[in-house]
């Protein structure tokens, strides 16, 4: 035959490698009275062991894990208890296996194998048949004893504590912070040679080059470093996550409703101090959906969904991080519900309530002691509810949380985290004369305009940016810095936070690097706009910008809330759809300033149930947006007898004639570019369509 | 031809697989019934299918009634790593009953080739 057998016997010693333990952990537990699981594990590993040793002619192995079989077998089926003799014959013939193995390892021939003799396989067998009292075999358990190996033979793991790999960590982090700091030397060792009489130049040249080359090879050895160092700490999310599954119909039981859990991506791997704070916010979100999404059983099926509920936990990679999903698909949020509660809370006006976007509710459910069932239930009822878990996510895990609901059909949160938080993406930039960083996962991009391409939306300097309009603030007076006088130009870093975008105006950017993030000290804790520090070499701190603190500092400033309107009871009501909660909020800035009465939706389908639900004098809608878009929306608005003639404007980023005649087609009475946006147009063209 | 070897062992199964790459056909491996029936979905020029006889969950000779439920009607040959028992009656597909020994090279050669040529 033509297989070369001995390429697999390497193979055979990983695998035996991988079922010794097995076998010995068996051992141990049914020492300790364990019942016939562990007896099925150790029967499955031998037998494995039997089959391959026999197709390899390892005629000693074969015979050793026959035998051995052969009492597990009598173990399992009960006919043989597994006393201390069982257990003593069984340790016997694991030694005598770890010693074949040993020598198979160093490459041995099969044939010098020691075979189990004849005492200890007559022992083996004689105990697998029922009734037989078992002869303990002389203790000699080591047959051919010139084959004993000479060496101790050592596991290939170590254990390491948990606090001395997390030093390593930390320690690594701070070397590869403070590396960034030889960029700047060797660029202040070209400067120099570069200052000397060209006759002195040559040596700092070469001197030079050469320091360059050695910084830019250590840069690759070092992220390598930070790459191998931050495995060593990662645990696949399936840790998490398969306590959550299986907590998931216990948890239903005691609460009268059923579920199940299907999970997916749990093979994902993150760093385990994510793990570790990750359960807790997880454990909440997961009885939240159980106690507040899923209806009852009856509820169910009187809904027309399968009485048992379905609970989904996927991960999967996203850029530099990964995203967590909890879907349930229960009754969805009760909206009016939230209005309630707010307001009992005085959380917010009534008023402001009913303007509020479904997005705006929704995002109330993250206020602190908010809770939309008023009995207090043994779980999610306690207050301690949301406001936790995305303070959780937000600062200690530098993460973002989400919320989507589709009535009557559940609801989503979604979780974005990096993979670690031992370094982190910093974008380095200057302004009002100070350095400043902020973590990248918040920069959405930076962009530089001329002046006159921002427009003027109630006094409010906007930009107009993919199909969105996004507030442009400076940074340096947010932050009570001294302004830079800014030229023809303008530097925008877009921050992010969920569906909120801000456009802040900088100076210039330094650099992008991986840094270690420092915890403010305890006095410095007060300052809300910052969320940490850190190191940016030598003996210089950079303070990072608190992203979420600064939109709310923003949108409280400038009175972006919601805010109680001067529109007169008799002012024309406009519906406002558009998908971009700052397009949305800017429009009703407008607007409002000019006396109408604003009411917000965010993708066709909600525009359509609010403008079904009440009446409006006129409909502006945005095009590209989920669920339905804008064209539709007017079409099916169009069909409607009492939207026949009202005013329908299409805000739009799509600067084409095709779209434009397609819009005039399904039924709009006019067309506005968002690129040529101009308050005084978009007023004008109501004014004359409201006549 | 292309040869369907299934076996939760890895080992055995690279082991099986090269057999039967000795004989010029080309082995597919999967490590459980499942993957067995998503290769057979893959891979419709498979010819013959070579399973272990004692794997967790489905064993050989379920995946085999299953199969055969589902009307593939494909060869099938047993390995097994026990002494080889009667051939379990009623299964006119099964081909063989093999003992997973050294001489596995030569049983199993001969199998296949009997399998394919009838």
């Amino acid at each position: 035959m033509a297989i070369d057998i001995t390429r697999f016997i390497q193979r055979f010693v990983e695998e035996a490698r991988d079922h010794q333990p097995r076998l010995r952990e068996g051992i141990t537990a049914l020492a300790q009275g364990a019942e016939a699981g562990e007896i099925n594990a150790m029967f499955r590993a031998v037998h494995t062991l039997k089959g391959s040793s026999r197709m390899l002619r390892l005629e000693a192995i074969s015979a050793l894990t026959h035998a051995l079989e052969e009492l597990l077998s009598a173990l399992r089926d009960g006919t043989r208890a597994p006393d201390a003799d069982a257990l003593a014959l069984l340790e016997q013939a694991a030694d005598l296996l770890d010693t074949q193995i040993d020598l198979l390892a160093e490459g041995h021939p099969p044939e010098s194998l020691p075979t189990p003799d004849a005492a200890l396989h007559q022992a083996l067998t004689t105990a697998a048949s029922p009734g037989a009292p078992i002869s303990m075999p002389a203790t000699e358990p080591i047959p051919n004893a010139q084959a004993l190996p000479t060496r101790l033979r050592l596991s290939d793991t170590v254990r390491v504590r948990m606090e001395q790999l997390d030093d390593l960590i930390r320690l690594m982090g701070e070397v590869l912070s403070n590396h960034h700091e030889q960029h700047a030397l060797v660029e202040r060792a070209r400067t120099l040679g570069a200052s000397l009489p060209a006759e002195h130049q040559r040596p700092l040249t070469t001197f030079h080059r050469a320091f360059k080359q050695s910084t830019q090879g250590q840069d690759s050895l070092m992220s390598e470093l930070h790459d191998r160092a931050l495995k060593l700490r990662m645990l696949p999310l399936a840790v998490v996550f398969d306590p959550l599954a299986r907590m998931t119909r216990e948890l239903a039981q005691t609460l009268g409703k059923e579920a199940t859990c299907t999970l997916s991506g749990s093979d994902i791997e993150l760093d385990r101090q994510m793990i570790d704070r990750l359960s807790e916010p997880l454990i909440h979100l997961l009885r939240n959906a159980l106690d507040h999404g899923l209806e009852s059983p009856e509820a169910r099926r009187r809904a027309g969904k399968p009485p048992q509920g379905r609970v989904t936990l996927k991960a999967w990679q996203d850029g530099s991080g990964v995203v967590i999903e909890l879907g349930d698909d229960g009754a969805g949020i009760d909206l009016n519900a939230v209005r309630q509660q707010a307001l009992a809370k005085g959380l917010a006006s009534a008023e402001q309530l009913t303007l509020a976007s479904e997005q705006q509710l929704l995002e109330l459910i993250f206020n602190p002691g908010f809770s939309t069932r008023s009995m207090i239930t043994d779980m999610s009822g306690r207050g301690v509810g949301m406001d936790v878990v995305r303070r959780t996510v937000v600062d200690e895990l530098s993460g973002d949380l989400r919320l989507e609901q589709r009535q009557g059909l559940g609801c989503t949160f979604t979780l974005r985290l990096p993979f670690s938080l031992a370094l982190v993406r910093v974008l380095l930039f200057r302004v009002g004369g100070q350095t400043l960083g902020v973590t990248a996962p918040y920069v959405s991009s930076l962009t530089e305009v001329r002046l006159e391409q921002l427009i003027d939306t109630a006094g409010q300097r906007t930009l107009v940016h993919n199909d969105e309009f996004i507030p442009v603030v400076s940074l340096a007076t947010l932050l009570e810095l001294d302004e830079t006088p800014s030229g023809e130009r303008l530097l925008l870093m877009i921050v992010c936070q969920g569906t909120q975008k801000l456009a802040l105006t900088i100076d210039t950017v330094l650099d992008e690097r991986d840094m270690v993030i420092k915890p403010l000290p305890e006095h410095l804790g007060e300052i809300p706009l910052v969320s940490g520090m850190a190191s940016a070499g030598g003996n210089a701190l950079v303070s990072l910008l608190h992203v979420p603190a600064l939109l709310s500092c923003v949108t409280k400033g400038a009175g972006r809330a919601p805010v109680v309107n001067a529109a007169r009871p008799s002012a024309p009501r406009i519906l406002i759809v558009d998908d971009s909660l700052n397009t949305r909020e800017i429009e009703k800035d407008v607007l409002e300033a000019w006396g109408y009465h604003v009411i917000l939706a965010e993708n066709g389908q909600d525009g359509l149930d609010k403008a079904l639900a009440e009446p409006f004098d006129a409909v502006l809608t945005d095009v590209e947006m989920p669920v339905m878009d804008g064209f539709t929306l007017t079409a099916r608005l169009r069909d409607q007898e009492r939207y026949r003639q009202v005013p329908i404007v299409i805000v739009t980023s799509r600067e084409k004639e095709a779209d434009r005649q397609r819009g005039m087609a399904v039924g709009a009475d006019a067309y506005i570019v968002k690129g040529s946006f101009d308050q005084n147009h978009l007023v004008d063209t109501l004014k004359a369509l409201l006549g | 031809m292309r040869i369907l070897v299934v076996d939760d062992d890895a080992l055995s199964a690279e082991l099986t697989a090269a057999i039967v790459a000795s004989r010029q056909h080309v082995p597919i491996i999967a490590h459980n019934a499942m993957e067995a029936v998503l290769s057979l979905e893959a891979e419709p020029e498979i010819a013959l299918i070579i399973s272990d006889l004692n794997m967790p969950l489905v064993s050989g000779l379920e995946l085999y009634t299953m199969l055969c439920e589902q009307g593939v009607t494909l060869p099938f040959i047993l390995l097994t790593g026990d002494d080889a028992g009667p051939m379990p009656g009623n299964t006119p597909g099964l081909r063989a009953c093999l003992q997973k020994r050294a001489d596995l090279a030569f049983t199993l050669g001969e199998a296949v080739d009997q399998a394919l040529s009838g």
